[in-house]
């Protein structure tokens, strides 16, 4: 049986031997996509990703009255590309990769400069939120 | 993706392979939430809290988190090529348990891949 899940790639840092941590690159089931938010600043597009918590999946925090809040990856956009551009883009891109053997899906990736929809220009902060304890 | 379960085993002697917080656990694929760096040579997997699943503690005020399973591999820094190589082994048409990493029998689901550094299996709220 396979497995029909497809799981998206994010990486942010450039430089291969400071991959080490879980701001630089990560790893979601599409299955924990929660949804996009459209975002500026000095006049760049931007469109946030969130997904489900990876550390605090489905969690809770009573200890510290804390929250769980979702994870999310920050992209940015080409000059002249909008947030609609990239959505409908990556919407395409999504559903042919469902139909693939090849779950592993490259959304965008700043070492490799490999991009998934040709209106992404590069990674913005990606969000992991830490685990409570 | 139902029949699938992904399996993982940290002690290198099977005659201690006897506490499920750091020597053996297996996980529905379903339950996997997610993979990030947490070395050079450290890939951390995240799994939805086996001993608490969906579950809440108003008594203890606790804290419900994912599990997680810390796997080794060389040469450093190839984050990105072992989260594909394990994804194609959660992506294969095998049924049944899918072995990410095995310390005693030295079986592991992507070359690069060289040992089980821990598992962390949180601890049942009460």
């Amino acid at each position: 049986m396979y497995n029909e899940e497809l799981y998206l790639y994010f990486r942010t840092q450039p430089t291969v031997a400071n991959d080490d941590a879980e701001n630089d690159s990560c790893l979601f089931p599409l299955s924990s996509f929660a949804g996009y938010e459209a975002t500026a600043a000095s006049g760049v597009n931007k469109v946030k990703m969130y997904f489900k918590s990876m550390q605090m999946h489905d969690g809770a925090d009573y200890v510290t009255n804390g929250v769980v809040v979702s994870d999310a990856v920050v992209i940015s956009l080409k000059a002249g590309s909008t947030p609609k551009d990239f959505i409908e883009d990556m919407t395409k891109q999504l559903n042919v990769a469902c139909h693939s053997k090849n779950k592993f899906l490259n959304v965008a990736d700043d070492r490799d400069l490999q991009y998934v929809s040709t209106h992404i220009a590069e990674v913005g902060a990606i969000g992991v939120a830490a685990v409570a304890s | 993706m139902e029949n699938k379960f992904v399996y993982i085993r940290a002690v290198a002697a099977v005659g201690d392979d006897d506490a499920v917080t750091v020597d053996s656990a297996c996980y529905p694929l379903s339950s996997f939430s997610g993979a990030a760096p947490s070395d050079d040579g450290k890939l951390s997997l995240f799994f939805k809290s086996m001993t608490n699943y969906d579950g809440f503690d108003n008594t203890g005020d606790a804290v419900v988190h994912s599990d997680e399973v810390v796997l080794n591999f060389l040469p450093v820094n190839t984050h990105k090529e072992v989260m594909e190589g394990v994804i194609n082994a959660f992506s294969s048409d095998r049924d049944g348990m899918i072995v990410l990493g095995d310390d005693v029998t030295g079986e592991y689901c992507f070359s690069e891949i060289t040992s089980v550094e821990s598992i962390d299996v949180s601890a049942v709220n009460s």
